[in-house]
């Protein structure tokens, strides 16, 4: 996820949270909600701090708005494109993912595995993190894994240009 | 000589044959849903009909051949059955099931 989304993310749960809180504190009488009526009446009192009140109000009310569209497009994901005549062919890089750490996990000294994909016009790259059992020789098993994956991704679904598969053990067990 | 004859057909009839042919190709799983859509869009364009089609396949098949086969059986269902035109068919694959 990029960094502005995180940020705005951020800010609609925080600004969610904090005013879901508050309502809970005054319905619950550890608020008193004549403080609260008190403290908007004085805020509204100059024309600087009401300009900026109405300001941080209608951000959020914009962001209310945005945040489910950015889910929408989200709900997409990035894809991998597959050369066709009759149509656009696309497959998601999650069930790619999803599949790669199904076969991943069929390889003899890998406990558990987490595959991501990126594309880009030169090729495809793969990269795969693992928890491998320690009495299995590392490097047969990253070589026999990276040949497992490539195999794959050129055999099963059709991906020629898998340019590297990177592995990094994040844990032996 | 026979005039041409104008029709309508109910945009049901032409999700139904197009479930029909792609319940027929092996490596298909099924046609992703979600709450509230299913993964089938029609379009009617000058050239003929678009589809855009939403799948889960199979574990196991050869991934090109079995969207070839599908974009096949779909527009020949379509072409022999409504004798409309299928521009063409567009594939999204959602996810891979296993076979069991």
């Amino acid at each position: 996820m990029r960094l502005y989304r995180k940020a705005l993310w951020g800010v609609g749960v925080c600004a969610l949270a904090l005013l879901s809180l508050g309502g809970f504190l005054v319905v619950v009488g550890l608020f008193d909600r004549f403080v609260v009526h008190g403290w908007l009446t004085f805020v509204e009192q100059t024309v600087l701090t009401r300009s900026i009140i109405l300001l941080i109000f209608g951000f959020l009310f914009g962001l209310s708005i945005y945040l489910p569209f950015l889910t929408r497009t989200k709900a997409g994901g990035s894809v991998i494109g597959l050369k066709n005549p009759l149509g656009a062919v696309e497959i998601s890089q999650k069930a790619i993912s999803e599949f790669i750490q199904r076969i991943g996990k069929g390889v003899e000294g890998v406990e558990d595995i987490k595959a991501a994909i990126k594309s880009s016009d030169e090729g495809v790259d793969v990269y795969l993190t693992l928890s491998a059992q320690a009495q299995g020789e590392v490097p047969r098993l990253i070589d026999e894994l990276q040949t497992v994956v490539k195999t794959y991704l050129n055999k099963t679904v059709g991906i020629e240009n898998v340019r590297e598969i990177k592995v990094r053990v994040a844990k032996l067990i | 000589m026979t005039e041409a004859q104008e029709y309508e057909v109910d945009k049901k009839v032409t999700l139904g044959l197009i479930k029909k042919a792609v319940g027929q190709v092996e490596g298909i799983h099924s046609i992703k849903r979600s709450l509230f859509k299913e993964g089938i869009k029609v379009k009617k364009l000058e050239e003929g009909l678009a589809i855009s089609l939403e799948l889960l396949i199979r574990q196991g098949g050869f991934v090109p051949q079995i969207v070839e086969e599908t974009q096949k059986k779909v527009s020949e269902e379509i072409e022999k059955t409504l004798g409309t035109k299928v521009a063409k068919v567009d594939i999204k694959i959602r996810g891979i099931k296993s076979s069991s």
